[in-house]
């Protein structure tokens, strides 16, 4: 037994020497991980120079359309609801660059699904205008989506009836409440807490563990833009349904906005990333097959707007008319998927945190 | 030699080293098994999925639901109470072995190294009369009573232990570990907010330090552990190194297996000193039994028929070309823990040969997050996703032999991501078997 142990012993230090001796300093790559790029300046930025400005701007698109809304159920009139559509179309652009800040505080009030789950279905908001909220669990029944249904492809005096003073339209008039009061309850919270404490809370969560702002920022980031390039183009282009387009499905359908609310979903995107990211990625010098991980996103984000760009008029009809400027819009949104979702932070040496972990790992 | 090696396998030992690993491994696999359950990860494992993954030959394993799941996790954690207290000792290690495995099979995304040691360890058990002291069945059954059991019992446990830590050190010994300190330089600084030791993770050597540290544990503890004069030391190692890893990683039950059942290696009387100090009642000399495998040479057999598995299985990585951590093949059964960071990016696309028209999977309709997260790493996941994916696609749009193709990307320690597999290969037509395959793009480093 000695003999065997000293040998089992003496073999394993002799192959550790020999793969340690081999070739130490021949590989110089070493990895990313733990540089010295100042991550609470770039926090703080992300704080200062977006979340916050941005959250205002939309916490006054809310407190508008809360205002209109109380004017049009105190006074149902043609000038109350031109006032309305005017609100919610400006609410709908203010929005749509902003969808993708969904981290702290706009995660814990599930703003998204409170202010833009699309498509709309449109009998579930039928059938809350007849018959109450009680008891209701809302999905696709609320938000924007809901409101651009109802103002945007009823005729006035249609709306005015639903909506006017009369017992009959206690329900109606409850649910509109409802869906206006908690899009501006929730905006005005994620607002408050921004301007409050959730800042220090955020600036001072460094690092790349999972939870960690940057690692928020990324997953928001991510999020946001795949479910862009899925909702917004994908999916009424029928990339899902075997080449089956499903027009009825787009963002915007009554404004017939879509082509502008993508547009600016891709800004907001990109914005975000030009807070702070970018610098990050050049700070570690993030290459991909020779080019800067920054340039790349970046031009990647333009082929993206251009290929949008060559989608001419409604989206709702071009994914009929013109399928192949769609699919190439959407190839184009998707290549960035791999730059945003695996190679940043595989380099910024960051846990992707949206593919959550449920059990142990060894 | 025969005769050597007969008489070193079945010489009497003293049972005490058994008792402690016996209540120790029940007690531990009914933490185990009630804390999976109080996490809710029975919900998320066995409920949320709507399909499972299977191991190579364990396709047949059926599928028990949520509520027979829970009742698989409940029988655990009853089984390991009753190993513990050596009661109806045998059966319910049988239990224990049918349950826990069961459960393990169900998805083979749930792979991880440290169950498959359990399981093992329970299949050791069931050989092994551990209820022969200081246990409820010999209060039943005093003719059950033995102080002694043969060498081979604890020799097992212990050689098993040591493939463990061999393998793992073994695999350690790549570049991106010890040159470019990978994974460990992405996975320490997240712990950066730690008292006391945060900034030192934080520092980049300290992953290097950390790397080359962990792998001369691995292949050097046991021999410290076998020489007894460094053996109390070694022990303290055990600690400190577990202890650190179950801080800092997210590894469960692994750390405690690692501690309590490397007690296993300490002497005869350092156990029976311990238990006596627990207050266990001395052990009578007069219950010590006569050796009692009657069957020395089938002994003999099915141990070294299962120790040279045991040495082939983590050997046969060598078999497939390119590097394990890209391809994954060989990588289950092996002991390599720890060793990757990897993240994968796969969008699969269902064609209709006859039309030529295209549908996008989207993932979580048919994955929960973690099974996607598995899928997209490893390629017979992706063969066995495909085969799902025609059949589904198959029925729901009346496609004959529906083409099942996937981009996948991915991103190993640190690095920026490779394609992984052919874009073209027809995934629906690949056939999930051992043989390695020919559509992995082999890794560029």
């Amino acid at each position: 037994m000695q003999i065997s142990k000293q040998s089992i012993l003496l073999l394993a230090l002799i192959v550790l020497t020999a793969f340690g001796c081999g070739d130490d300093d021949g590989s110089g790559g070493s990895n990313n991980c733990g540089g010295d790029f100042d991550q609470t300046a770039m926090l703080t930025n992300y704080a200062d120079n977006l979340f916050i400005p941005e959250f205002n701007e939309l916490k006054a698109g809310t407190d508008d359309l809360l205002e209109a809304t109380n004017e049009f159920l105190s006074t149902t009139d043609a000038t109350t609801l031109a006032r309305m559509r005017e609100s919610i179309q400006a609410l709908y652009l203010n929005y749509a660059d902003k969808e993708m800040l969904e981290v702290g505080p706009a995660i814990d009030v599930n703003l998204r699904a409170v202010m833009n789950p699309f498509p709309v279905n449109e009998d579930a908001v039928d059938e809350l205008l007849a018959d109450g909220i009680e008891d209701h669990v809302f999905g696709f029944d609320r938000g924007l989506p809901a409101l651009e249904y109802l103002f945007f492809s009823l005729e006035d005096d249609l709306l005015i009836a639903i909506f006017e003073n009369r017992n009959y339209n206690a329900q109606s008039r409850a649910y509109l409440r409802f869906v206006v009061e908690s899009m501006q309850e929730a905006v005005a919270t994620v607002a408050d807490a921004w301007n409050g404490e959730y800042r220090t809370t955020f600036i001072a969560n460094t690092g790349t563990a999972a939870g960690g702002s940057l690692s928020q920022i990324i997953n928001a980031l991510n999020e946001h833009w795949e479910n862009t390039k899925r909702d917004r183009l994908g999916i009424p282009a029928g990339i899902a349904t075997l080449g089956i387009t499903n027009p009825e499905t787009v963002e915007g359908r009554y404004l017939d906005n879509s082509l502008e609310l993508l547009q600016l979903a891709i800004l907001g995107n990109q914005r975000m990333f030009q807070t702070g990211l970018d610098d990050n990625l050049d700070a570690i010098d993030a290459e991909k097959d020779g080019e800067p991980l920054r340039e790349l996103i970046n031009d990647q984000y333009l082929a993206g707007q251009n290929a949008v760009n060559e989608i001419e008029g409604s989206l709702a009809i071009a994914v009929d008319e013109s399928p192949e400027l769609v699919a190439d819009a959407y190839a184009e949104l998707v290549r960035n998927i791999v730059l945003l979702k695996t190679d940043m932070p595989s380099l910024l040496c960051v846990a992707i945190t949206y593919v959550d972990n449920p059990s142990d790992s060894d | 030699m025969i005769t050597n090696g007969s008489h070193f396998l079945f010489r009497a030992e003293a049972i005490a080293p058994l008792v402690t690993f016996r209540i120790l491994y029940g007690l531990l696999m009914t933490y185990g098994a009630v804390r999976f359950m109080l996490n809710g990860w029975v919900e998320k494992l066995y409920g949320e999925p709507t399909f499972f993954f299977k191991f190579y030959g364990f396709h047949w394993v059926p599928e028990p639901g949520v509520t027979g799941a829970y009742l698989l996790y409940i029988c655990m954690a009853v089984c390991g109470i009753l190993i513990a207290a050596g009661l109806l000792y045998r059966l319910a290690v049988a239990l224990f072995f049918v349950s826990f495995t069961w459960a393990e099979l169900i998805d083979a995304t749930n792979y991880l190294n440290h169950y498959y040691l359990a399981a093992i360890l329970a299949l050791f058990l069931f050989f092994i009369p551990a209820n022969g002291a200081r246990s409820l069945d010999v209060l039943i059954w005093p003719k059950l009573r033995s102080t002694t059991l043969p060498a081979w019992c604890r020799w097992a446990i212990i050689t098993q232990l040591s493939l463990v830590y061999f393998f793992a050190g073994l695999a350690k010994l790549n570049p991106d570990w010890l040159f470019r300190a990978m994974p460990l330089a992405i996975w320490l600084p997240e712990h950066a907010d730690l008292p006391l030791i945060g900034p030192l993770l934080a520092e980049p050597t300290t992953a290097y330090v950390f790397s080359w540290a962990g792998a001369l544990y691995d292949l050097t503890i046991v021999c410290w552990l076998l020489w007894k004069p460094s053996r109390p030391l070694a022990y303290i190692a055990v600690l400190g190194f577990h202890l650190m890893t179950w801080l800092l990683f997210n590894i469960g039950l692994f750390p405690l297996i690692m501690i309590t059942s490397t007690l296993i290696f300490f002497s005869e009387e350092w156990h029976e000193r311990w238990q006596l100090r627990l207050g266990f009642s001395p052990m009578r000399p007069e219950d010590s039994r006569p050796i009692f495998n009657k069957d020395q040479v089938m002994v003999k057999w099915l141990l070294a028929t299962f120790f040279i598995v045991q040495l082939l299985l983590p050997l046969r990585v060598l078999a497939y070309p390119g590097s394990t951590f890209w391809t994954e093949e060989g990588y289950r059964f092996g002991w390599r823990v720890m060793l990757v960071e990897k993240t994968g990016q796969a969008t699969f696309t269902v064609h209709d040969p006859k039309t030529g028209h295209r549908a996008e999977v989207i993932n979580s309709e048919f994955l929960t997050k973690f099974q996607e997260k598995q899928m997209a790493i490893q390629p017979d996941f992706m063969v066995q996703y495909a085969h799902h994916l025609a059949r589904i696609y198959g029925e729901r749009y009346d496609i004959e032999n529906p083409r099942v193709t996937a981009e996948v990307y991915v991103a190993l320690n640190g690095r920026t991501s490779q394609q992984f597999i052919d874009p073209e290969v027809d995934l629906a037509a690949q056939i999930d078997d051992l043989q390695h395959k020919k559509w992995i793009i082999p890794f560029r480093p």
